[in-house]
């Protein structure tokens, strides 16, 4: 170009697939919304460029929905002392996540997903039960910071998270997993599938699920692994659909507690194993994954000279007590989040607990790893 | 917006002082603690050391050779190797040492293995460029960030009794713990080139030559998938400067036929006390020292 030696379609390849399928979704959305009457046009482009492309959300979602944030620009404040604190606090929050846990475990999966036929039987089973983890630590530590900054500026992003690996099934954790992509799916393709199917009845629902779920994978990806990523979400959700009268039958012969872990830890293993179609580069890297699955030699791949991340045997079992007390103590999380954010004696205790987090993160350093969902 | 600054600050502040008492208490931890620190310490607070001979070099080195049995055998010896040692820093730990105290050292062993390790590292081990004397201590130099591998390795020692009872004995640092090698020969060919290249390689023989030191490199042994099928030697090197040094290719699969897969090894390469003993014995048998016993 010009002279420069710079290559017109090197420029393509880098502009073009920045948050593309963010901003398509979202603009897709808001023509469907426009066209079935469910929200008025915006007449100011300003305001309409501002919900396509403003800056936190524009790499990598959440997805906003334009009746949700139009409507916050409109009302728009200067800035304010709790706005700014409480951004800096979720922005905080998604940094340990995205540095202090995600960055530890990203070479650890992105390499043995390099050379799958070299990685022993051991080490890809460690792999399968720490890939949701990843993701999720590494996703839901953008979206804090995505929803952090734009706080900051007194407007409030969807939730993308809610304590998915909480969830008793699939179809409750498509609520709760990338919420913003799920819900998008949910209301603009499923739904308008089963209504204008519905003469069909329980086919409508099972042919709009099977085309929501497919469209989902692909949305990742134009590959086989990720079609059938979405398949595998369409087959556990039909069939929790169709078995859900047998199981409840069947869970009530146990205790309410046992059934809910049941149920947790089947859901974070179903994910677990679907997720090897979401990190595998092609479909034989996944039959050679789940082949070698049973080559086990029952040895720690972990030894006392191993330079793994050991800090995280002790980072990630603190936020998952945090999450489980949000889910099944949520009084006694409220009480003690109360004394911590809001009173004015737990300031000592909550400013040692930013320091602490600051102090992680300058341990473990700002490397450079790219984010997950960057790639779509 | 005054209020935020205020708050900014005040924060601030509060993140300074909160730094310096946990930076200041990980020190004094991580001194007292930490295998390498401790081992550094106590090189540089020596009086009138009168080593034979010197091992420089990385963990490989650190578990590997027995050097209290080398003591014992004649050859009064210090392990200096350190956990992730490039050759820079053995070249400054040599110098620094000879600078230090008066007696030289008939040999220096300089162990390394090159189907594992970089020789042209330039980084200096954090725990030496902390402890080197006139070295300027800046901002980068933050303890718990400069000394991160420590603090895993004081998070190891937490978490496991047996990992707790490896101890430091003449510089070399003996653990028990068996972990079996399940790897394959690969049959590779030794890479001395590789030595003679080496800049830092270079300057360590280029020291011991104006010293009227002997030089002894090592292919040190590593598991079977680094072993090599070239000759043992010794091989005569000699670098771009004149100056020469002996290697000893005792990571060959001839030589390394002394070790128990099932139980000289305490994983990644490293020997555990068996393994270093019987290594080390073997090692004295193949290289002429010359023992004032």
């Amino acid at each position: 170009m010009f002279g420069s030696g710079l290559k017109v379609s090197a420029i393509s390849e880098f502009i073009v697939p920045i948050g593309i399928s963010y901003y398509t979704l979202q603009g897709i959305g808001y023509l469907i919304n426009i066209n079935m009457g469910w929200e008025k046009a915006e007449t100011n482009f300003l305001r309409l460029l501002l919900y396509i492309t403003f800056f936190p959300k524009f790499l990598s979602g959440p997805i906003e929905r334009s009746n949700h944030f139009l409507i916050q620009i409109e009302s728009l404040k200067g800035f304010s002392v709790e706005n700014i604190i409480s951004g800096f606090r979720i922005i905080l929050m998604g940094l340990f996540k995205k540095i202090v846990i995600a960055n530890q475990l990203a070479p650890y999966i992105i390499n043995t997903y390099k050379d799958i036929d070299r990685a022993p039987g051991d080490t890809l089973w460690l792999l399968l039960i720490m890939q949701p983890l990843y993701l999720y630590f590494d996703f839901s530590g953008y979206t804090d910071i995505a929803i952090g900054s734009s706080k900051l500026f007194g407007i409030n992003l969807l939730p993308n998270f809610n304590r998915p690996f909480f969830s008793k099934n699939m179809t409750i954790f498509w609520k709760r997993f990338h919420i913003s992509l799920s819900s998008w799916f949910n209301d603009y393709v499923f739904r308008q599938l089963s209504f204008r199917l519905r003469k069909l009845g329980v086919i409508a629902t099972l042919t709009a699920l099977l085309i929501t779920w497919t469209l989902f994978g692909i949305w990742h990806g134009a590959g086989w692994t990720f079609m059938f990523l979405g398949l595998l979400q369409a087959l556990a959700i039909t069939y929790e659909f169709f078995t859900k009268k047998w199981r409840a039958i069947l869970f009530s012969k146990v205790p309410e507690k046992a059934g809910l872990w049941i149920g947790r830890l089947s859901t974070y293993l179903f994910f677990s194993l679907a997720l090897t179609f979401f990190f595998a580069p092609d479909m034989r890297s996944v039959i050679s994954f789940f082949k070698k699955l049973s080559d086990l030699s029952f040895s720690i791949p972990l030894d006392g000279i191993s330079t793994a991340p050991f800090m995280l045997i002790i980072y990630i079992p603190i936020l998952w007590i945090i999450e489980l007390l949000q889910e099944d103590y949520s009084h006694l999380y409220q009480k003690f989040e109360l004394k911590l954010l809001y009173d004015p004696k737990g300031l000592l205790l909550r400013w040692t607990l930013y320091s602490i987090i600051l102090t992680t993160l300058i341990i473990e350093g700002f490397k450079n790893q790219q984010f997950v969902y960057a790639n779509f | 917006m005054r209020k935020i600054s205020t708050i900014t600050i005040q924060f601030l502040l509060f993140f300074a002082l909160f730094s310096l008492l946990l930076n200041s208490l990980y020190l004094i931890v991580i001194m007292r603690t930490d295998w390498d620190f401790r081992k550094r310490i106590e090189s540089l607070k020596f009086t009138n050391p009168e080593f034979d001979l010197l091992i420089l070099g990385s963990s490989l080195a650190q578990y590997g050779i027995d050097s209290e049995l080398m003591t014992d055998k004649g050859l009064n010896s210090y392990n200096m190797a350190l956990v992730g040692n490039s050759i820079k820093t053995c070249q400054i730990q040599l110098q620094e040492y000879l600078e230090r105290y008066t007696i030289r050292p008939k040999y220096v062993i300089l162990a390394a293995n090159t189907f594992l390790e970089e020789f042209d590292q330039n980084g200096i081990h954090p725990v030496v460029e902390f402890t080197m004397h006139q070295q300027k201590i800046d901002l980068n130099d933050i303890p718990i960030s400069k000394f991160r591998w420590q603090g895993t390795e004081l998070l190891k020692k937490a978490f496991s009794a047996e990992y707790r009872s490896g101890y430091l004995s003449s510089g070399q640092l003996r653990r028990s713990k068996i972990v079996a090698d399940e790897t394959e020969n690969n049959y590779m060919q030794l890479d001395v080139d590789k030595y003679e290249s080496a800049e830092w390689v270079r300057k360590i023989a280029n020291i011991c030559e104006k010293e009227n030191i002997e030089l002894i490199l090592i292919e040190i042994p590593g598991v079977n998938e680094t072993q090599n099928s070239s000759q043992i030697g010794p091989y005569k090197l000699s670098f771009q400067d004149k100056s020469t040094a002996t290697l000893y290719n005792l990571n060959s699969i001839e030589f390394c036929k002394f070790i128990d897969p099932e139980k000289d090894w305490v994983g990644l390469s490293h020997f555990n006390t068996t393994g270093a003993a019987k290594f080390t014995m073997k090692m004295l048998n193949t290289i002429p020292f010359n023992v004032s016993q």
